[in-house]
């Protein structure tokens, strides 16, 4: 056969460490066979790809060959033996080697520890949200939900009502226990002391459906759950209880004041349970007795319009989640037949808990996936920079490898004890990352999940066994190119002292792996500038509100047994106190609020020759309502004091609905009709900007606004809108403490800024989260770049001292060795900078759904990414071709 | 420990081995197994089934020497033992029982 060909010398080493040692041989020369045909028939490049998937294909039954022969012959035995001596070896000169050379590990075991730590980090977070079951509950595979839904809309409908919970309880056949759970803020004590509870309304089912046991005490019976009022007895969580117990048994029996009832305290939930969720509330009250009657009146058993209850069942062994859904909806036509859901056309979907946990956390778990995937690119740059500094350290060892091969230790060896030595590494970086997950995830959960507040620690055992995994694949991966370059180390020429001196230039793999920590980074960072633009841009859009300026003040008075008219004097009264507070500009108060719920209606507006009719969103607000929000009044005027119930009835109108109606006529002074034809007109006083309504994406809706000495009767909600003069952290507290000493008695009130509602929190996390997490990462990876260039460079001046000193020697100026050095450092960089850049390119498609206002291929953050990268480079730079100017000339040749 | 059952590509390699005369390079009998059957096998399943087979005592091994160039390895040669030979002949015997007269309607 021809003598051309030669296998390549990664497959040579794979094929080694994979069979048994005396059939290596005759199985290499096999592939050269035919590898050497192949060439002839198909040429050197397709002959090349053909045999390296053909080697990958073959790695696994030769390896699995080889242990069976080491596992079935009797005689291997004692090579066994000899093999866990051989690594016990190893890894004691490992030890050695890394004890000699401390600056050495530390730089690796930081990189590990930040690079292992992310991951580590990242699959805790992923995990629990994901796959880890919930605490305390038995056998969570058979637990499942029900929603209702269509085949054409999905099963989005997840909360039913009562009589519907209460038939599929009595006649579902393939579940065997059945529970139902709202959730509720629960006013807890009156006045000053006042709080708003997170509070869980359970069937009495409850507890005995997720199987768990009480702390101290006992769950509800049945016969305290029954409808229409049950008795009052609560669950409290062990956070709750260490809370406002200081943990003492005398919790078991004492009273609380929840809404208008006291309730008596009967049990104590275990430390770390969660129901099915992934936070836990602080009080579990039995649906009957918890206020459900609040919400929905004395119907709430009956009434089948207002959905409010999610379902929660355990699968009866052996039945299919369809048939058991089938039959639920069968009971649920029966026992409600006028809900909407029980209509024809809508069906149940079971769906298991595990799955249904996952989806409903959708936001959160996108961008934990994603961020999963940054911390695996931040892995790689830790690698490729470990890599690196293991060739450098490779090359310094040269002498050494070669005089073992001349001594007789097999390549073989070299290898396996080269791998040890970077299996170790990584094994202590793994350690080290354990501890950065400690710490990071903690920091991680409470960026990327915010109030939900995971309760488990983040250091379970599936996270260190993920982590002992990834320390494992890193110490191979890092170890493997190092391992196989110091091994090809020429015997004759690395003996020889100068050789091995001035021959060790910086190789190939090491430009390469340099070039690739420097594309990595710069892939990273370009994802964080993209999603720092965007969130600039988001930021920057005008929402008709100064979200980030106004409070919003709620107090539940429905839930203390207030009616609608004492209400409105308790919020006039609030209104009053929280104007006169210091720090507060204006004031006013609003039957809803932007991103609150909202209510339409019809209005009419009196044409040429007939009435058009629009839909619109309405509201209603007292004086200074616009003023406090920022919304900018475009024409006429704002309510006042003039618009009393018995003056003539006025409205304000949003840009939109006045553009709508009277085209680019002036509104003031129209009439509208709201509501019926038949009403009288209001006149339009005045009109504003438009105003976001449920997300600050949406496109501007049509709004009517009623002066709420005019319209009492309208809606019943009430809020309090302050707008801060000043700082407004400092003002919170002044606003909460306004509303809640109005009157005696009153439930907390809750105050937060417009900005931190759920909608806009939710609408701006992934912008938020992407722009910080990629910017962590990113400047992590910058910053593993840079340490990265620096040793790679510094090295190379140290290698080249002799060299540089000859053309110092021959005339070279300082300048000129310092530009020598800084072009070989950046021109790496450059080309890795390029590829990053195509790299980025190519994956902005990827982003460009999570991204707002932003092209993936914006040039001001690829440009200023790009000079970034370079300016950091320079940096890293700068040190090493100071070092090359200051080389004495006597010192470097005289070395020799 | 000879195991009297024998998978697929184990009675192709010895019946390959056979047809090639009694003794073969690894590379041929897996070249005579896709020839007669167009099944590409990978130079790691063929090794892995002749060292399958040799546990058995069908095939043992013969070392030729060293191709006379520079790193040239010595190759492995697989010969069948008398075992081999009487198993190919049970093999193909019982698989004559089994198919009976189906072997027309099979095509075989």
């Amino acid at each position: 056969m021809s003598d051309s060909a030669k296998v390549p010398r990664w497959a040579d080493t794979l094929l080694r460490l994979a069979a048994p040692p005396e059939d290596a041989d005759a199985l290499l020369e096999e592939l050269n066979d035919e590898l050497a045909r192949e060439i002839s028939r198909r040429g050197e490049r397709a002959a090349r790809s053909w045999f390296a998937r053909e080697v990958l294909r073959s790695l696994a039954p030769i390896f699995m060959r080889r242990v069976m022969v080491a596992t079935h012959q009797p005689r291997r035995r004692g090579i066994m033996r000899s093999r866990f001596e051989a690594v016990r070896s190893d890894l004691s000169y490992a030890m050695r080697q890394l004890r000699r050379a401390p600056g050495f590990t530390i730089t690796v075991l930081l990189a590990f520890a930040l690079g292992i730590g992310a991951n580590a980090t990242m699959f805790g977070i992923v995990d629990e949200l994901l796959f880890r079951p919930p605490a305390h509950v038995r056998a969570p595979n058979e637990l499942v939900t029900l929603a209702a839904g269509t085949a054409e809309q999905g099963f989005d409908q997840r909360t039913l009502n009562y009589p519907v919970f209460a038939a599929i309880r009595a006649h579902g056949a393939g579940f065997t226990q059945i529970a139902a759970v709202a959730a509720v803020s629960v006013p807890f004590g009156r006045g000053d002391h006042a709080a708003n509870l997170d509070g869980l309304l359970v069937s009495a089912s409850y507890f005995p459906l997720l199987g768990v046991a009480a702390e101290r005490g006992r769950f509800f019976r049945e016969d305290e759950d029954v409808a229409p009022i049950g008795v009052p007895v609560a669950v409290i969580s062990y956070a709750f209880w260490q809370r406002q117990f200081s943990g003492s048994t005398s919790a078991l029996g004492a009273t609380v004041q929840l809404g208008d009832r006291q309730f008596t305290v009967i049990g104590i939930a275990p430390r770390d349970f969660t129901g099915l969720g992934y936070a836990a509330p602080d009080v579990w009250l039995p649906i009957s007795s918890g206020g459900a009657m609040q919400f929905l009146g004395k119907q709430w058993t009956t009434q089948s319009v207002v959905t409010w209850l999610r379902i929660y069942a355990r699968m009866k062994p052996g039945v299919p989640l369809a048939a058991a859904a089938a039959d639920a909806m069968r009971a649920a036509r029966e026992a409600a037949p006028n809900t909407f859901f029980t209509q024809s056309g809508w069906s149940f979907q079971a769906r298991p808990i595990m799955t249904a946990r996952g989806e409903e956390q959708g936001a959160s778990t996108t961008i934990a996936t994603l961020l999963g995937a940054m911390s695996l690119l931040v892995l790689l740059i830790a690698c490729a920079n470990v890599a690196n500094l293991l060739l450098a350290r490779g090359i310094r060892r040269r002498r050494e490898m070669a005089l073992r091969l001349a001594l007789g230790v097999t390549r073989r060896r070299l290898v396996e004890q080269l791998l040890t030595e970077s299996v170790l590494l990584a094994a202590l970086g793994g350690v080290a990352a354990i501890v950065v997950a400690h710490w990071g995830g903690a920091l991680a959960r409470h960026l990327l999940l915010g109030d939900l507040a995971l309760t488990g620690s983040v250091l379970d055992p599936r996270v260190v066994a993920f982590t002992a995994f990834v320390a494992l694949l890193v110490g191979v991966f890092t170890g493997l190119i190092p391992a196989l370059q110091a091994s090809r180390a020429e015997v004759f020429s690395s003996i020889s002292a100068s050789g091995g001196r001035a021959g060790a230039r910086r190789s190939r793999a090491q430009s390469a792996l340099l070039a690739v920590q420097a594309a990595l980074s710069l892939v990273l960072l370009v994802g964080a500038g993209l999603f720092g633009r965007s969130l600039l841009a988001v930021n920057a859009q005008r929402m008709g509100v100064d979200a980030d300026r106004v409070f919003i003040g709620s107090m539940n008075l429905r839930a203390i047994g207030r009616r609608a008219s004492e209400a409105d004097a308790v919020f006039i009264r609030a209104l009053e106190q929280v104007a006169g507070a210091p720090g507060i500009a204006s004031a006013a108060i609003a039957a809803t609020i932007p991103f609150g719920p909202s209510y339409g209606t019809e209005v009419g507006v009196i044409g040429r020759d007939s009435v058009h009719h629009y839909t619109t969103m309405y509201n209603v607000v007292t004086p200074n309502y616009f003023r406090t929000l920022g919304t900018s009044l475009l024409g006429g005027r704002d309510f006042s004091d003039v618009d009393r119930e018995s003056a003539p009835r006025v409205v304000v109108v949003s840009e939109m609905l006045a553009t709508r109606a009277w085209g680019h006529a002036n509104a003031v002074g129209r009439c509208l009709r709201i509501g019926s034809d038949s009403l009288p007109c209001a006149t339009v006083i005045g009109v504003v900007e438009n105003v976001r309504r449920q997300s600050i994406f949406e496109d501007s809706t049509n709004s009517v606004y009623l002066p709420l000495a005019q319209a009492r009767g309208w809606l019943s909600q009430r809020y309090i809108v302050a707008r801060a003069a000043g700082d407004p952290a400092a003002v919170a507290e002044r606003v909460r403490h306004a509303m809640q000493t109005a009157a005696p008695e009153l439930p907390f009130a809750d105050v937060h800024l417009m900005k931190d509602q759920r909608i806009v929190r939710h609408e701006t996390l992934p912008f938020r989260l992407g722009a910080a997490m990629l910017g962590v990462f990113g400047a992590l990876a910058l910053l593993l770049a840079a340490v990265g260039v620096y040793g790679v460079i510094s090295y190379d001046v140290g290698q080249r001292t002799r060299e540089i000193g000859v053309r110092m020697a021959l005339g070279a100026r300082a300048a000129d060795v310092a530009s020598l050095v800084m072009r070989d450092g950046l021109s790496v960089v450059a080309i890795g900078g390029v590829i990053g850049t195509g790299v980025a390119l190519a994956g902005g498609r990827v982003l460009r759904p999570l991204l707002y206002a932003t092209s993936p291929s914006d040039p001001i953050v690829l440009g200023g990414v790009a000079l970034l990268l370079l300016v950091v480079a320079t940096l890293a730079c700068l040190l090493p071709a100071r070092r090359a100017m200051r080389v004495d000339i006597n010192i470097a040749i005289r070395e020799e | 420990m000879i195991k009297r059952d024998l998978g697929e590509l184990e009675l192709f390699s010895l019946l390959a081995i056979q047809h090639l005369g009694g003794e073969a390079l690894g590379l041929a009998i897996r070249d005579e197994i896709q020839r007669r059957t167009g099944r590409r096998v990978s130079v790691g399943s063929g090794y892995a089934t002749l060292g399958r087979l040799a546990d058995k005592g069908l095939v043992r091994f013969t070392m030729l020497p060293p191709e006379p160039r520079q790193g040239g390895r010595s190759r492995r040669c697989a010969q069948l033992t008398p075992a081999g030979a009487r198993m190919i002949r049970e093999s193909v015997s019982s698989l004559r029982k089994m198919l009976g007269n189906l072997a027309a309607d099979t095509g075989a």
